[in-house]
């Protein structure tokens, strides 16, 4: 029996995030929408919001990987999956290369998702963003 | 503030009784009895004869009782109960009620006569029924029944999910490997 997850199974817990994430998103983004529908802002200031909206987001999603990584291992869509991210020495994954670890996530998607499809050819399954990040995903 | 009684009903409620057995005797018993009440009241002005008696009686039940609680309370009565119990009496009896179809007799004969759509319908009408359906669905224990099913049909499903995606892992492997003529992947340590 291997204990290191392959693509499959990991894909699916990382829809599971992005289900949650952008669930979680647009109900906000949908609240302070209606919000501000009722009060007529200058067109300088909506562009303010604008980009204070996407900051929003992109601390959201850092934030929510981050946080799961370095606390539990488990992100919600990793539990329901039953896997876990744990550093290749030691139990927990610190803050700083669990945050190194999402910016490998974000540059293995780039080109075509080529950081992911050496997961398949790797003996510990580990992907663009295990190997910076010097982590492994195991079963839980 | 004045007071609502007369001076006489003060003083009556104040004074004992003439006679005990007189202040216990209950009213107008005995005028309701008419020539016997003569009688007894000739043999028996005071009532004393019929309030012994009385009071004899509740000795002798409470005595009663008593030994009653004493006697249940041995190992012979204990052993007795057992005995009976677990002798064959008891699959005698219902041996006997089977094979006579007591129970299917006594329940079409509440089906014929309308008996049990009565009885149902009558239970079905009692509020302390819903109160007790309402109590029942509502305790800590139905509940949390309820919510470990919940959780064991969840942890079913993600168990069964899981279990598909690492066979689809290992053969999604198998494939990527075959196709670029790698050698299959070696079994890891059980820890990694």
């Amino acid at each position: 029996v291997r204990p290191y997850v392959g693509l499959v199974t990991r894909a699916i817990a990382f829809a599971l995030d992005a289900a949650i994430i952008n669930i979680v998103a647009l109900v906000t983004a949908a609240v302070v929408i209606l919000a501000f529908s009722i009060v007529k802002l200058p067109h300088e200031l909506e562009q303010v919001a604008k980009i204070l909206g996407a900051a929003l987001y992109v601390t959201w999603v850092v934030g929510y990987f981050v946080t799961f990584w370095a606390t539990t291992g488990q992100t919600p869509g990793d539990r329901a999956m039953r896997i876990r991210v744990r550093p290749v020495r030691g139990d927990r994954l610190p803050p700083r290369r669990a945050f190194v670890r999402f910016v490998g996530l974000t540059l293995a998607a780039i080109p075509l998702f080529a950081g992911f499809w050496i997961i398949l050819f790797d003996d510990e399954r580990r992907g663009l963003h295990d190997r910076l990040a010097r982590t492994l995903v195991v079963d839980a | 503030m004045p007071s609502i009684y007369t001076c006489a009903e003060r003083r009556r409620s104040r004074a004992p009784p003439r006679h005990p057995f007189r202040a216990m005797r209950p009213p107008a018993r005995e005028a309701t009895l008419g020539g016997t009440s003569t009688l007894t009241t000739l043999i028996d002005p005071f009532g004393i004869w019929r309030r012994a008696g009385a009071v004899a009686a509740d000795r002798a039940a409470d005595g009663l009782v008593a030994l009653l609680e004493r006697a249940l309370a041995t190992p012979q009565a204990e052993r007795a109960v057992r005995t009976l119990v677990e002798g064959p009496l008891v699959d005698v009896a219902v041996r006997s009620a089977v094979e006579a179809q007591l129970v299917e007799h006594v329940a079409a004969e509440l089906e014929r006569s309308g008996e049990i759509d009565r009885i149902v319908a009558g239970v079905l009408r009692s509020e302390e029924l819903w109160r007790v359906v309402d109590e029942i669905v509502q305790s800590p224990t139905v509940t949390a029944a309820i919510r470990g099913q919940g959780m064991s049909f969840a942890d079913q499903v993600g168990d069964e999910i899981g279990e598909r995606s690492r066979r689809a892992d290992d053969r999604l492997d198998r494939f990527a490997r075959r196709l670029l003529h790698r050698h299959p992947t070696p079994v890891a340590p059980a820890t990694p």
